[in-house]
């Protein structure tokens, strides 16, 4: 039966796979795992270990949580990532939206609570991120009574979360493009652990336990 | 080759007319524009009512000119809210203001100052004075989602007597062609301060502010209008 094959056709695929004992496999073959995916691009990347220098991408700013005043004096200026990174081990996760029930009642408080634990492995910051206004940030963190264990940052036009591949349509629940859940570990601006939750309304793998847990299987 | 005559009136009218007569929809373009980026909100919903003398049709964009006294409120247009159970509701504007006195005013942003401080305050004290008029609903668009508007409702105590309704993507806000843009404050695409008087559906009195400026349409100036 090979050397039909073989007589039969000059395709250089299949004569490798009949030399292959039939296996099917073809130049360039993508994992199955790859396959079932679901991540984009940007966070196939990540997920991959291609670690790369975010702050690289000047182009992408977050705006600190302010009030309006602050705001103004100071010019409505955005954080560059290399302000927030560079030189320091961080914990930067992001919610879907202040003021949701999920972000407000389990996964900021979770961070606050664990925020010495954090300082003791050596995190110099712990960073909050949502696709809302600074404004907003900063009211949802007064409402929560959050005092500075946790700074909250403002992607305002989403650049960010797209960079991550980490944009999310949540428009059925009425509160359009937002991010997914996700907590990183970021070291000097290269990503070390990145975990996304698998549905925004979860908190699972995002939690500030998890990313003890995760943290402590760096090397 | 000849650039088409478009100095023709009535065509040029024609053409606004069959593309807002009864639902409009925007081509999607790759241009990045300030007349498109205000349109692309609008891109692929169907809101019928716009009168045809609003909309402005360009080549591959379509900008709605701003509100004025007797235009109809569009219609296929919902904003979400949460209601006194804490549920998160829907309501369409142009069925809410049908056979009934409403008042609609907008803000630029939640947690905002003037905002905060002064628009919204001033509502909630004339709230019961406003509906002894025979005004059924006071609401108070932003473009924000519902729950900061739900938590900037409650951090200012309106008492739910005023609905704080969220136009989060800007599609009314557009539709009625009151954005405003507030990216270089780190605010995105807004809305003008506005305050309205809406009997049956059609605007009869219209206080549209120039960007976020707090002169004209605070809660006794609608008061004024009513009485």
């Amino acid at each position: 039966m090979l050397a039909a094959v073989r007589n039969r056709s000059r395709d250089v695929g299949m004569v490798m796979r009949a030399s292959l004992g039939g296996m099917a496999r073809g130049y360039a073959d993508v994992p199955q795992g790859h396959k079932d995916a679901t991540l984009t691009g940007a966070a196939q990347n990540i997920s991959n270990m291609r670690r790369r220098d975010i702050t690289l991408r000047q182009d992408l700013k977050l705006a600190a949580a302010r009030s309006w005043d602050e705001g103004v004096s100071s010019g409505f200026a955005a954080d560059s990532l290399a302000s927030l990174m560079h030189g320091k081990k961080i914990v930067l996760f992001g919610v879907p939206g202040a003021f949701t029930g999920v972000c407000s009642q389990s996964h900021v408080p979770g961070y606050v609570k664990l925020a010495a634990e954090f300082k003791k492995k050596g995190v110099d910051d712990i960073v909050c991120v949502s696709v809302n206004d600074p404004f907003t940030m900063k009211a949802w963190a007064e409402k929560m009574g959050v005092d500075s264990s946790v700074s909250f940052y403002a992607d305002v036009d989403g650049s960010w979360t797209r960079s991550l591949g980490m944009e999310k349509d949540l428009s059925v629940a009425l509160l359009g493009q937002r991010s997914q859940r996700y907590a990183m570990y970021v070291d000097n601006g290269i990503i070390i652990k990145m975990m996304v939750e698998e549905s925004p309304a979860e908190l699972k793998v995002t939690d500030a336990e998890s990313m003890l847990t995760a943290m402590a299987t760096v090397v | 080759s000849d650039k088409p005559d478009l100095s023709d009136k009535p065509l040029t009218d024609k053409m606004a007319q069959v593309a807002a007569s009864r639902t409009f929809m925007a081509l999607p373009t790759a241009r990045a524009s300030a007349t498109l980026k205000s349109s692309r909100a609008l891109v692929g919903r169907k809101v019928s009512g716009v009168a045809p003398s609003r909309v402005v049709l360009g080549r591959k964009s379509l900008k709605v000119n701003a509100l004025a006294v007797g235009d109809k409120i569009p219609e296929g247009i919902s904003l979400s809210y949460f209601d006194s159970d804490g549920e998160m509701a829907s309501l369409d504007i142009a069925e809410a203001c049908a056979g009934k006195k409403v008042v609609l005013f907008a803000v630029p942003g939640a947690f905002t100052p003037t905002c905060s401080y002064n628009h919204l305050p001033g509502f909630v004290e004339k709230a019961d004075e406003i509906k002894a008029k025979g005004v059924e609903m006071i609401g108070c668009v932003a473009v924000n989602d519902a729950f900061v508007m739900d938590a900037w409702g409650k951090s200012v105590q309106t008492d739910d007597k005023v609905v704080m309704l969220a136009d989060g993507s800007a599609i009314l806000t557009k539709a009625l062609g009151v954005e405003l843009d507030l990216t270089d404050k780190g605010l995105g695409i807004r809305s003008r301060r506005y305050s309205m008087l809406i009997d049956d559906g059609v605007v009869k009195e219209l206080n549209l502010e120039e960007g976020g400026a707090f002169t004209i349409s605070g809660a006794q100036d609608i008061l004024d209008a009513l009485s």
